[in-house]
């Protein structure tokens, strides 16, 4: 025997199959015995019932059409670069402050090298590294292909054995 | 061994969508939109809107897919994109009606939106095919009328059949809450409804 209140507390575990076979027959029994906790699940059985009979709700017709129309205009958007603030840069001012940061560095280390000195690595960015004056220039990425129609997609599936992609002909 | 498109796990897709194949976000909306849609007009409860923030969620998902870690389930993240960009809406369209000077107040959630989308059955029974489109329109209307808190729950648990556990991920709330809170919803929700019995 078994209370109403262990009734409700293990209705939802009940519910999803997930109590022990005696346990599931306590409920059961429970359930046939007591008027309230018969009536309990009798409400949630037809609440059940009542969500469950809901449609799941389709996009329209032309949804994959707009989706896919709103990917291109993004693709098309060129990639600016960005530097701290979030103001775009004028790529001869990003060179022109990566020549003068390398100028600049290279100035400290002369006047700071000496024999004692060599094998202070100077300045240091996150890991560690010396930033090169290329990694400091920002690179564009070039967008010239994306959203070209000519450009042809072959057919491609998933090589599980070696992750990568299976390039299969289609002209 | 080479797998297709559709038959790849969530896992590989976004995988593949990290490495910019658009082929595996249209596997990923073929495979969710309807759920997702569903879940997010009920929660703001009109078609069009649902079908403008299923659109931005999927584009969140393409702009953003670098930052996807493999801690939750994918659908999870899905839903939680979806669930937010839902109740913004809600808190936006709460504010609009509050400046309106002409207020309508908010459009009703109903069975009979013309833009439901289920194909006609040659062998329906119409009057009770009208019998269930009321009664499915009277349980969309109160599950519209639940606070937020209670309706996502309530979607989330009793429409779309997800765990508690990923309810809880979806929300960042504790199991407990969820629980709480979809019992809580299920109460009101058969006080309302119980004339259909």
């Amino acid at each position: 025997m078994i209370t109403c209140e262990r009734f409700e507390k293990d209705f939802e575990s009940w519910r999803s199959g997930k109590l022990t076979p005696e346990d599931e027959t306590l409920i059961r029994q429970h359930a046939r015995e007591c008027p309230h906790c018969q009536a309990f699940n009798q409400a949630a059985f037809r609440l059940r019932e009542l969500t469950l009979s809901l449609p799941q709700r389709e996009p329209s017709a032309a949804f994959k059409y707009r989706l896919s129309a709103r990917l291109n205009d993004l693709a098309l958007q060129p990639v600016k670069p960005l530097r701290a603030g979030g103001r775009l840069l004028p790529r001869w001012a990003a060179l022109g402050a990566g020549v003068a940061s390398g100028l600049a560095l290279g100035l400290v280390l002369v006047l700071s090298t000496g024999p004692e000195n060599q094998s202070t690595p100077g300045l240091s960015i996150g890991t560690g590294q010396l930033a090169s004056n290329e990694e400091m220039l920002i690179k564009d990425v070039d967008t010239s292909d994306v959203g070209n129609d000519s450009v042809k997609i072959p057919e491609r599936s998933y090589d599980l054995e070696t992750h990568s992609q299976v390039v299969s002909g289609r002209k | 061994m080479t797998v297709a498109w559709t038959e790849m796990t969530d896992e590989q897709l976004i995988h593949e969508l990290q490495e910019g194949r658009r082929e595996a976000l249209d596997v990923i909306v073929d495979r969710y939109s309807r759920q997702l849609n569903s879940f997010i007009y009920r929660i703001v409860g009109d078609a069009a809107t649902a079908e403008d923030l299923l659109q931005e969620t999927f584009i969140r998902l393409w702009t953003n897919r670098h930052s996807y870690r493999e801690i939750a389930k994918f659908s999870t993240w899905l839903y939680t994109v979806a669930g937010n960009l839902a109740k913004s809406e809600l808190r936006r369209t709460r504010i609009r009606h509050f400046f309106s000077l002409s207020s309508g107040g908010e459009r009703s959630v109903d069975g009979e939106d013309e833009r439901t989308f289920e194909l006609p059955d040659e062998n329906a029974d119409p009057e009770g095919d009208f019998e269930r489109r009321n009664i499915r329109k009277r349980v969309n209307e109160e599950i519209r009328k639940l606070p937020v808190l209670f309706r996502e729950v309530i979607i989330l648990r009793d429409i779309q059949e997800l765990s508690y556990e990923e309810i809880g991920s979806i929300l960042k709330i504790p199991l407990g809450t969820v629980k709480s809170r979809v019992n809580r919803a299920r109460q009101r929700l058969q006080q309302k409804l119980q004339d259909l019995r």
